[in-house]
């Protein structure tokens, strides 16, 4: 497939803090990439590089197969972009935002009335046309950013954390509408914070870290780099610390946890160990309520790969 | 030309600054307009009541009480401490005069011998100004007396026959010297006085509009990322939005060009339309020079707060300086030397020449021209300055 974005070797310094250490990225034309890391972890920053609203010390940047640069306005033209804060102007309504914003890529009127018609329709907001943007929720002022960035059509998207501070709801019909925008063609650069929403959507992820890209690749070969397997959770009654000590024991388990009628066990990777847990339970007596297991999941991979401890 | 348009409709969307600064400070102008273009006919002196408790009976004594009757309305007041309480507490009369006993002689025997004028006693009206008119002229002429009885050999009662004749032609001369106003130049002094009221909304209003209007299309803001990552050239969105403040300037000019006309439509009826559209060049130079302030705090990232701040003590300065609250003609050589180093120094003085001009001339002209040309030359050094230190600071 043909790559949309490539970046290669790209440094970036804000003086003595290193931004960027030589990333390199690459996302193919039809498929949602996930950018993930901790706050500061440059992601951000690599987006305002490649659109060029940054200047970096080194490295290349091609779109569609093109080198960009600052005067590229043809490139410019077919990409949209989806600020993380919402990038709205309080003083038009809706219906004008988006116009506002269309008009900078499509001149023509006749033509960008049909572009904001759809954009709105597209993020559900045809019957707050008229509204000022001050006067929505916050679940529809992000649809408002969205479709600010989207109603001129553009081809590759980028889409900085779209979903912060959103309901569920307006969080559901945001993600469904970068999927349709995915099946109408478009080439999607994703950022956030919710792993589950990287993983629902994104065919591949970037891992960053101080700058770096540290794992890239579906979420399941991600999930398949780290050292960790299913997570068995069971509702039981009390349990022996003899007992505990003996699952401990099992080959196939890392490590098991007693709480509050819960014990958990965390196991190798790639071992069945359900089973085994089950029958060393009822060797000991031990009888169980609900039992269910847990695959490892992309926040596990992040927490594995960019540590627990807090970031500034 | 799609930023230009947008910032126009962003810049239109606050109308409660465009109702403050445009409307509200046109129509201060107006009322401004409005006093001074009251008819002078209708001008009356002040008569204040004037009360006299003549205790000395002397010809000066007659002569200082006809002189207090004659600056007012006299009023009967009974020799009494309560009445004179009761006056003063009531404010009866402007101006009481007591003219103590023996003060004739008294003044005469002061006069002869060089000492100091006896005192007259009065009271005056503490609820306005007219007893003070009264009590000044009674007092001038109580000196007059002196200066008679002192300076030449006169006797008392050629003495008074003398000043009463000065009084009697003064008061001619005074019936005849009451103000003759009206408009003696080529254009309404209405009309000048609203467009130097204009000045404030011109320069101030204009910067504040463009540095609060404009706030939410600057740097540091959340759409600059569109605006940057839209296809359109740093030269071409620079342009634009300083086009679009240029046209922020040259719309209130148009609002207040035409507040002007509107409101002084009866007084420039019978004037030179061509004057007065050539009054109007001078303030459009220095709407351009509130634009360009205006881009430069917009630049500079001024808050709502601070552009407010900026905007009216700039304006209050510079319209000080240009003579608005104060006559340029008042004001001392220091002052007068500084404010020839502002734009609207010279934007005054272009109306000025065509206010008191006798019709259009080619030399008229060409002096207005040349006036608002230097008004326009420091519009465009503010503006290299904005943008100067605009891109100093987005490097930064």
């Amino acid at each position: 497939m043909t790559d949309i974005v490539r970046v290669e070797g790209l440094v970036k310094r804000y003086g003595q803090t290193l931004a960027l250490d030589h990333l390199d990225l690459a996302v193919a034309q039809g498929e949602i990439f996930g950018l993930l890391g901790p706050n500061g972890c440059g992601k951000t920053t690599a987006i305002n590089c490649i659109l060029q609203l940054l200047t970096y010390d080194r490295g290349s940047i091609e779109l569609f197969g093109e080198p960009m640069a600052p005067s590229r306005h043809d490139l410019k033209r077919r990409i949209g972009v989806v600020p993380q804060q919402v990038a709205v102007l309080d003083e038009l309504t809706v219906r004008e935002n988006v116009d506002a914003f269309c008009a900078l890529y499509v001149p023509d009127r006749r033509e960008r009335r049909r572009l904001v018609d759809e954009a709105l329709d597209f993020v559900g907001l045809a019957e707050h046309a008229t509204k000022r943007p001050r006067r929505l929720s916050g679940g529809l002022a992000r649809r408002l950013n969205i479709a600010c960035g989207i109603a001129h059509r553009p081809e590759l998207l980028f889409l900085d954390e779209p979903t912060v501070a959103v309901d569920p709801q307006s969080r559901n019909a945001i993600l469904d509408g970068i999927c349709r925008l995915r099946d109408s063609g478009a080439t999607v650069v994703y950022t956030s914070h919710y792993m589950e929403e990287v993983e629902q959507i994104c065919g591949r992820v970037m891992i960053m870290d101080a700058g770096r890209a540290i794992a890239q690749g579906t979420c399941d070969e991600l999930k398949r780099l780290i050292d960790a397997g299913e997570k068995i959770v069971a509702q039981t009654g009390p349990l022996a610390p003899e007992t505990l000590a003996r699952l401990e024991a099992l080959p196939c388990v890392r490590r098991a946890s007693y709480a509050d009628g819960e014990l958990r066990v965390d196991c190798a990777p790639a071992a069945h160990a359900l089973v085994d847990v089950l029958e060393e339970l009822r060797a000991a007596g031990v009888s169980c309520g609900r039992v269910w297991s847990e695959p490892p999941t992309l926040n596990d991979v992040f927490l594995e790969l960019c540590g627990r401890e807090l970031r500034d | 030309m799609q930023l230009f348009r947008l910032a126009g409709r962003v810049v239109l969307r606050h109308r409660g600054l465009l109702a403050l600064y445009v409307v509200m400070l046109g129509a201060f102008g107006w009322l401004m307009a409005s006093y001074v273009g009251t008819d002078s006919s209708a001008y009356e002196a002040a008569r204040p009541t004037v009360a006299v408790i003549d205790r000395d009976g002397s010809a000066v004594s007659a002569a200082l009480a006809g002189c207090a009757a004659e600056a007012g309305e006299l009023v009967e007041l009974p020799d009494t401490t309560y009445a004179l309480q009761d006056a003063a507490a009531k404010d009866l009369a402007n101006y009481v005069l007591v003219i103590p006993a023996g003060y004739g002689e008294a003044l005469e025997a002061a006069a002869r011998e060089g000492a100091e004028m006896p005192e007259l006693e009065c009271v005056v009206s503490y609820s306005d100004a007219r007893g003070s008119l009264a009590d000044q002229r009674v007092r001038a002429y109580a000196q007059q007396f002196y200066a008679l009885l002192a300076g030449t050999g006169l006797s008392v009662d050629q003495a008074v026959a003398c000043a009463e004749e000065a009084r009697a032609s003064e008061g001619a001369r005074l019936e005849v010297g009451v103000i003759e106003s009206g408009d003696s130049g080529a254009l309404p002094t209405d009309y000048l006085v609203f467009m130097q009221f204009s000045t404030y909304a011109l320069f101030g209003g204009t910067a504040i509009l463009i540095a609060c209007g404009l706030r939410s299309l600057g740097r540091d803001q959340p759409v600059t990322a569109r605006l940057l990552a839209a296809p359109v050239s740093d030269t071409a969105r620079g342009t634009q939005l300083a086009l679009a403040c240029l046209g922020v300037g040259l719309a209130v000019w148009a609002a207040m060009g035409l507040l002007g006309a509107l409101w002084c439509a009866e007084s420039l009826a019978g004037s030179d339309v061509r004057l007065a559209a050539l009054a109007q060049v001078p303030l459009l130079a220095l709407a351009c020079v509130g634009a360009a302030y205006g881009y430069l705090l917009w630049g500079l990232g001024a808050t709502g707060d601070i552009a407010h701040a900026a905007g009216n003590m700039g304006s209050m300065v510079l319209t000080f300086l240009g003579g608005t609250w104060v006559q340029q003609a008042s004001m001392g050589a220091a002052v007068t030397a500084v404010a020839r180093l502002t734009p609207i120094w010279w934007s005054v003085h272009a109306m000025g020449a065509v206010y008191a001009s006798d019709g259009l001339t080619g030399e008229l002209v060409a002096s207005v021209l040349t006036q608002s040309a230097i008004v326009a030359l420091f519009a465009v050094a503010i503006a290299v300055a904005g943008t100067a230190l605009a891109r100093a600071r987005a490097r930064s």
